[in-house]
């Protein structure tokens, strides 16, 4: 072989590798949208019949999820570390959204309706921001609510009977005006990540 | 003469100071990250540092604006927060152990008083106790 012709062939060998990295990147393109801080469902999901109460004692139910943008999060008021570290977030995510005029519902779930009288869920959730929403109720409208938006949540017994703790979903759970869950963001947030993403997403309609 | 009498002061003095509880032991950055008001439970952070030659172990916590106090951990699993009650602790000899959000801290049960300003908590430890203050405040990032 000339060394000309080595050339040659060897240009043609590169040129050949790049052409199937470009089309392996293109077949690997995710099917679902994804974001900086989460996840988008390419086909948002229902959310079955379900009936709360906020710390009003007013019906919380499908009906107060239409016609806004809202974030979920499910928690507990005796929870003194990661819910308030996420309540925290959220006010400062709330604030950099308000100020970019891209409204928010922003909700906060008590899966521990025992011990989270509306009254202290009411003072828990209003001290992060007046404009939070907590919501509780039965255990059983509260599963249903999770199975509609894969959340879990489980009691796991502590020293005494009433020192229990809660697991549950660390996930925010984004829901469009349509009233349906459109994606997923998971811990660590990121306030800023999430504020551009949250932007994108609501004045885009997506 | 002058000699003895100056060591005996000395010793005098070496003897005279209780031994260091928790030897070694060093408490920082102590907090309590503020809670909402009538919140049943709040969570205390600090940084532990060993600088002694030997373990120190923590075998319980408490503080007397408190009912309970106990060593907690947080951690994520399979995508749900869990949070369980830690053991004694460990600090081996010349590490920290960082009690944060989102990791370590003491699990504050019970408050006898809304809890302001600051609050004082005692660590157990094998040779004694060690009682430190710790100010109530609004976590820096926030």
């Amino acid at each position: 072989m000339t060394p000309a012709k080595a050339i040659t062939l060897g240009v043609a060998a590169a040129l050949a590798a790049l052409a199937g990295l470009v089309v392996a990147q293109l077949m690997l393109t995710p099917k679902d949208i994804e974001i900086a801080s989460g996840t988008l469902l390419k086909q948002p999901r229902a959310i079955e019949a379900f009936q709360l109460s906020d710390t009003a004692g007013a019906p919380f139910d499908n009906a107060r999820l239409q016609g806004h943008w809202s974030l979920v999060f499910a928690g507990f008021t005796y929870c003194p570390d990661v819910c308030p570290s996420t309540l925290a977030m959220l006010k400062g995510l709330k604030g950099k959204l308000d100020a970019a005029q891209t409204p928010l519902q922003v909700v906060f779930v008590s899966v521990d309706p025992q011990r989270d009288t509306p009254d202290k869920l009411d003072r828990y959730v209003h001290y992060f921001s007046p404009e939070f929403v907590g919501i509780t109720g039965s255990e059983a409208e509260l599963e249903k609510l999770a199975r509609s938006m894969s959340l879990v949540f489980a009691k796991v017994p502590g020293s005494t009977p009433d020192s229990y703790t809660m697991d549950h979903s660390a996930a925010l759970v984004l829901i469009n005006p349509q009233a349906q869950v459109a994606g997923y963001f998971l811990p660590p947030h990121h306030v800023d990540a999430l504020s551009a993403d949250l932007q994108r997403v609501i004045r885009g309609q997506r | 003469m002058r000699a003895l009498s100056a060591l005996l002061a000395v010793l005098a003095i070496v003897l005279a100071r209780p031994a260091p509880a928790c030897e070694g032991l060093a408490l920082t950055q102590p907090w309590i990250r503020e809670a909402p008001p009538g919140a049943a439970v709040l969570a205390g952070y600090a940084r532990l540092s060993n600088h002694g030659r030997k373990p120190v172990v923590l075998s319980s916590f408490s503080g007397d604006d408190f009912g309970s106090v106990e060593l907690h951990q947080s951690r994520m699993a399979d995508g749900k927060m869990q949070m369980r009650a830690a053991g004694p602790l460990t600090i081996a000899p010349g590490s920290s152990v960082e009690l944060s959000p989102g990791a370590y801290h003491l699990m504050l049960m019970q408050p006898r008083r809304a809890i302001a300003g600051s609050s004082r908590l005692t660590l157990h430890c094998a040779d004694g106790t060690l009682a430190v203050d710790f100010p109530v405040r609004a976590p820096a990032s926030e």
